[in-house]
């Protein structure tokens, strides 16, 4: 009877089901693509980018930092997405340029979910001082719009430059850009968290969990983050697509990464834009890259949201 | 109502404070010394110090702060650090051309985001649906960099078709002004109206659910009247924070725009300012947008009002 059933806990168990379900994954995935099959697309558009940002500078091409061959040259076997201004290989900048995006992306996901989640838990079961501060150091960032704090926060830290290499050697070379994006995050994260904590703390369970003696520390471990991850886990799979529209936003206007980084954003900007009407397969390139990688965070974050959390669906996302 | 609003109204000052407090001072302890990036490596010590004296990078920073402050509230933000130019008369050049596009882009995005999120919720699961939820989805993962390129490569291309971009004032070029900024500003305006057509749909089809709806119908009102009267109300409500939030939104994206059509207006202002780290126009367009956010998050709330009874401020 789904309708005496308390809504957290439906939720808690939507959670565990996929928790329990990691011995059966095979068959857990297949029930669900089956039933999501756009999820399932996007879940291997998601997939294919991890594999290329992870193996690109394995299976790119040519170097993607130097000019290889004469510039401007169509798309032919040779440079099977042409060259560009500076008679790079295409196909290698977009390959390499995946790893810019996963390295912030993931980075930011993993600082927002630990962060937002204490810190939304914290505040929301305490509501003291430190509520106060997150609540009103939260209202003073919203009033600065997105693109203009990060590229307030990124043009003081100054823009970051990276010479490639593994993921955890950009993402570090990232940081500025990383702390960037994550601040907003958490602001906008640990707001959902603290609302969630403040309405399950009344929860029958929870009052129960304190008759029986339980600590603050045991009630918030055992009882109310099981509850607020599926809220996380939304919000952040639905911030991945966000962070890496940001930073090729940023990169495009030239502040996101050092000049020549082969990176989405910037090769659509600088000296290759004034080719873009003679050479058109280095505009196209970059950019459907950054497409199908939001679109498939997209698509793959709505499915998991139908999965984890009916009544969550459809709601908006966070800002660009 | 009036005394939330008031009270509202009076918390804009703590936050301006901090906001432009937090800004001036993280501008302001940036390695890099505004004097050299202006006068070059090249100038004597006595013009960089006349320098650092005219724009008072001798004094104390709290001091500077202070004066700043005093400018502001007096409506003067002082000179550009870079060219010297009046900031007051180069933001009144300035804002016209980054108002249309705002202005456009927002009637377009909530023109085509509502109506077409109508339309798709009425007739949830025809083609048009698919074609609305297919739209959508793509609008929210293309980002507008890309599509404002694709505007200007894709008609060269297949037509030789350059269209013009750059500036005139509507009323000594009506057509030009017309082919200038309509076509940015709706491409402009997909990722918002993306954003808007699925938060109207989902929230019109979970409203339609309600037993209220089935009430109005039951008792044999015009299935026009219980839309638009009874439903629409309800579900405009979670669109409303949108559309709040699509402000700040525009702001950014007009920094694009204006980045890739050259447009003389706010977002290359603030562009330029950023990359040369004039400290002056930084703070005044960040606590001049700071101003309009939170001018629209309070409209937002005070619409939430009107449209839901329940909502009542005290």
């Amino acid at each position: 009877m789904t309708t005496l059933e308390l809504p957290s806990a439906r939720r808690a168990s939507a959670l565990y089901s996929v928790a329990s379900a990691a011995g059966r994954w095979p068959a857990y995935i297949l029930k669900h693509s089956r039933r999501k099959p756009l999820g399932a697309f996007g879940a291997m558009l998601v997939g294919l980018f991890v594999v290329v940002a992870v193996f690109s500078p394995m299976i790119a091409p040519y170097n993607a930092r130097e000019s290889v061959d004469a510039s401007l040259k169509s798309p032919d076997w040779s440079h099977l997405l042409g060259t560009d201004a500076m008679g790079q290989d295409v196909l290698s900048r977009v390959l390499v340029g995946s790893q810019i995006s996963l390295a912030v992306a993931f980075s930011v996901t993993i600082i927002n979910v630990t962060m937002s989640t204490l810190l939304g838990l914290l505040a929301g079961y305490f509501q003291g001082p430190v509520d106060y501060i997150i609540q009103r150091s939260g209202e003073v960032w919203s009033a600065f719009p997105g693109l203009i704090a990060l590229m307030l926060i990124v043009s003081i830290l100054g823009t970051p430059s990276t010479e490639g290499g593994n993921l955890l050697t950009i993402a570090w070379d990232m940081r500025n850009l990383i702390f960037a994006f994550s601040l907003g995050a958490v602001f906008g994260g640990s707001r959902v968290v603290r609302g969630v904590t403040i309405s399950l703390k009344q929860a029958e369970y929870a009052t129960a969990a304190r008759a029986l003696g339980a600590s603050d520390m045991r009630i918030i471990l055992r009882h109310l983050l099981p509850n607020v991850l599926p809220y996380v886990i939304v919000t952040a799979t639905a911030g991945l697509g966000v962070v890496i529209l940001g930073e090729a936003s940023l990169s495009f206007l030239g502040l996101g990464v050092a000049p020549g980084t082969p990176s989405w954003g910037q090769d659509l900007s600088g000296r290759n834009r004034q080719f873009f009407t003679s050479a058109w397969w280095i505009a196209l390139a970059p950019g459907t890259a950054i497409s199908l990688t939001v679109l498939g965070f997209n698509l793959f974050g709505d499915a998991l949201r139908d999965i984890l959390d009916p009544r969550l669906r459809g709601s908006g996302k966070g800002k660009t | 109502m009036r005394a939330y609003a008031l009270r509202r109204l009076l918390f804009f000052v703590p936050v301006l404070l901090i906001a432009s407090a937090v800004t001036f001072f993280a501008v302001n302890i940036i390695p890099g010394d505004p004097a050299v990036l202006r006068l070059g490596l090249e100038a004597t010590p006595e013009e960089m110090a006349s320098f650092r004296e005219l724009h008072g990078l001798d004094r104390p920073i709290t001091q500077r702060y202070g004066e700043w402050l005093w400018g502001m509230l007096r409506g003067d933000p002082g000179k550009s650090m870079m060219g010297g130019q009046s900031i007051k008369s180069e933001l009144s050049n300035r804002f016209p051309v980054t108002l249309t596009i705002m202005f456009f882009s927002f009637v377009f995005a909530t023109f085509l985001g509502v109506t077409f999120g109508i339309i798709a919720a009425v007739f949830q699961d025809s083609s048009f649906d698919y074609f609305v939820r297919t739209f959508s989805i793509f609008g929210l993962s293309v980002p507008s960099f890309f599509t404002l390129t694709l505007l200007m490569l894709v008609p060269a291309i297949l037509w030789r078709y350059a269209p013009p971009f750059g500036y005139v004032p509507f009323w000594e070029d009506p057509w030009r002004a017309t082919r200038q900024i309509i076509p940015p500003t709706f491409i402009l305006s997909i990722g918002s109206s993306a954003m808007l057509m699925r938060l109207t749909r989902s929230s019109l089809l979970e409203v339609l659910r309600e037993d209220y709806i089935r009430t109005a119908r039951a008792k044999g009102l015009q299935e026009r009247v219980v839309l638009l009267r009874h439903a629409l109300k309800n579900a405009t409500i979670p669109v409303l924070t949108v559309a709040g939030a699509m402000i700040a939104g525009l702001l950014g994206g007009s920094v694009i725009l204006e980045n890739i059509t050259s447009l003389p207006g706010l977002g290359q202002y603030f562009f330029t300012a950023t990359v040369q780290r004039d400290v002056n126009v930084i703070m005044a367009l960040v606590t001049y947008s700071a101003f309009l956010v939170m001018t629209s998050h309070l409209v937002v709330d005070l619409l939430y009002g009107y449209f839901d009874p329940r909502i009542r401020y005290r």
